[in-house]
């Protein structure tokens, strides 16, 4: 009864007593364990504390006490996130004993505003930091995309883009270094919220960039995204590098003006030139529905003269190894299955400062840059991914390679000229820009595609009220898949 | 092109290529030239 219903649904459902939160509870549980093995979705299931916090969240209804829209509603937290005495992850065989003593930030946030943690949610090694060439580079195995099961989620908060579109739970939380919310959404079909730098604490969830690293959710909308997001934003005295900021959603008349007059930044290259046959009319279709509700185009481009993916693979490289360094030097490493990420962790050890500092020096020409591009947009549109999920056994740095070819050869023979705004989620992740991804079809191979939406630092309100638009006019966040 | 015949998850072979990966990268960031004269100042907050 409560699979793929939204937040907003089983709050309603709550209030009026239909179901309890213990009931709520004990559904969303047993749906995660009875299918979660299918997707590997679920790190840990966390029946006690689950049915502990229904019973608080039913205590609350009962006295009339429903303020907060997440009163009684269960998700699922990406195992870097820390719950008090469950075994956080990270999705790595070095820590699968690992069990911290308080929760982070975020779950506190949201058991603060009556949500209940139901599971932890599985993802991919120490989210991906060295650079996996295979999905099965996670503690739970490859992430198994409900759509079809022989095609992965995308990472690395694979069990969050799997556990909301096998309606597992409504929502999950996810975190982005650069691509870990937006593959797993575009890949899975379901809306996910990167928020700007800084909006969300970081506190108790795993670092693998301390300059990148961001949390945010996954969820059926994004009015569900703008709930979650709205409990865990905010300052934080446990995390110097909160903004601060809070997140509030536009009211309707507000949306509505700024929805109108919004002025899209549009390239469209990398979709018409760059996505794969099964995914570029889906995609092009949903940039022409997207017109429909926003007509505004203008064109818009990323600097083509600064090297996104060099400057990730330095910031990300030098940050994760200086983290991870006693891992690296140990003997511990090779626990890890994933033969390529542990090599691109140890020679990531060998990045110099100075090249770390130069590619910090170019995110800050980066970030200059981008405030001239949004005087001239309000947002930047994009595909979410320009491809439909990829076979789980396909090796993930193969897609872009010739037969035979090797990574570190041929990168150099990759055209100079960068087509549209295909860097987007480098770059976006290099300027700390918050962005949303929202599914807009299914590919030719009945795959889930979707776009993107990137604005200015911490113009969330705008972006959700975008995708809110595109989403009453639509119906592709509804979709479910057959098996699930 | 020349043909790596190692396995492609070879240990030995992926220590080269990631290296590599380092070097190439490297030289990219390093060839966006930042004029000191105008460049502004550090974006470091305590």
């Amino acid at each position: 009864m409560t699979a793929f219903a939204g937040v907003a649904e089983l709050g309603e459902a709550l209030r009026a007593k239909r179901v309890s939160a213990v009931e709520l509870a004990h559904e969303t549980l047993d749906r995660l364990e009875k299918n979660g093995p299918r997707y590997n979705a679920v790190a840990s299931l966390l029946r006690a504390r689950a049915l502990r916090e229904a019973a608080a969240a039913d205590r609350a209804l009962s006295r009339g006490d429903a303020g907060s829209p997440l009163l009684g509603i269960p998700y699922g937290a990406k195992d870097l996130l820390a719950a008090r005495g469950a075994p956080t992850t990270w999705g790595a065989a070095p820590y699968r004993k690992q069990v911290f003593r308080a929760d982070a930030t975020a779950v506190a946030k949201l058991r603060r505003a009556g949500a209940v943690l139901a599971a932890k949610l599985a993802m991919v090694e120490l989210a991906g930091g060295g650079g996996y060439r295979y999905a099965s580079a996670s503690l739970q195995g490859p992430g198994r995309n409900p759509w079809d099961t022989s095609r992965w989620t995308g990472g690395s908060s694979s069990g969050s883009g799997a556990a909301v579109a096998a309606g597992l739970v409504p929502f999950a939380l996810g975190s982005e270094t650069s691509g870990s919310i937006g593959t797993p959404s575009a890949y899975c079909g379901v809306t996910g919220l990167r928020p700007t730098y800084g909006l969300v604490s970081r506190h108790g969830a795993m670092a693998l960039s301390w300059t990148l690293d961001k949390i945010g959710p996954l969820a059926r909308s994004a009015s569900d995204c703008a709930v979650v997001l709205a409990a865990i934003a905010g300052p934080d005295a446990h995390d110097a590098t909160t903004s601060g900021k809070r997140f509030r959603p536009l009211d309707a008349e507000a949306a509505r003006e700024r929805v109108e007059s919004a002025r899209i930044g549009y390239a469209g290259e990398e979709i018409v030139e760059l996505a794969s046959p099964a995914a570029r009319d889906a995609l092009l279709r949903g940039v022409e529905e997207l017109r429909r509700i926003v007509p505004r185009f203008v064109d818009a481009r990323l600097p083509e003269d600064l090297p996104y993916a060099a400057m990730a693979g330095t910031v990300i490289g030098a940050e994760s190894a200086t983290i991870f360094a006693e891992l690296i030097e140990g003997d511990r490493l090779d626990e890890m299955p994933d033969a390529r990420q542990k090599a691109g962790f140890r020679a990531a050890l060998r990045i110099t400062a100075r090249d770390y500092l130069q590619a910090m020096r170019l995110r800050s020409v980066l970030i200059a840059r981008t405030r001239e591009i949004f005087r001239d947009c309000d947002v930047i549109l994009s595909a979410g991914r320009t491809a439909t999920a990829t076979p789980i056994e396909q090796a993930l740095d193969a897609a872009t390679l010739p037969p035979g070819a090797s990574a570190a050869r041929d990168a150099a023979a990759v055209p100079a000229r960068r087509r549209g705004n295909v860097g987007l989620i480098p770059a976006g992740n290099l300027a700390g820009l918050p962005a949303i991804f929202f599914p807009c079809g299914l590919g030719s191979d009945g795959l889930p595609v979707g776009l993107q939406l990137v604005g200015p630092p911490f113009s969330e309100p705008l972006l959700v009220a975008i995708v809110e638009a595109y989403q009453r006019e639509t119906e592709h966040h509804r979709a479910r898949p057959a098996s699930a | 092109m020349e043909q790596d015949a190692r396995d492609p998850d070879d240990p030995a072979r992926l220590a080269e290529e990631r290296a590599a990966q380092v070097e190439r990268e490297a030289a990219e960031i390093r060839g966006v030239n930042v004029p000191i004269e105008t460049e502004p100042p550090t974006t470091f907050r305590p």
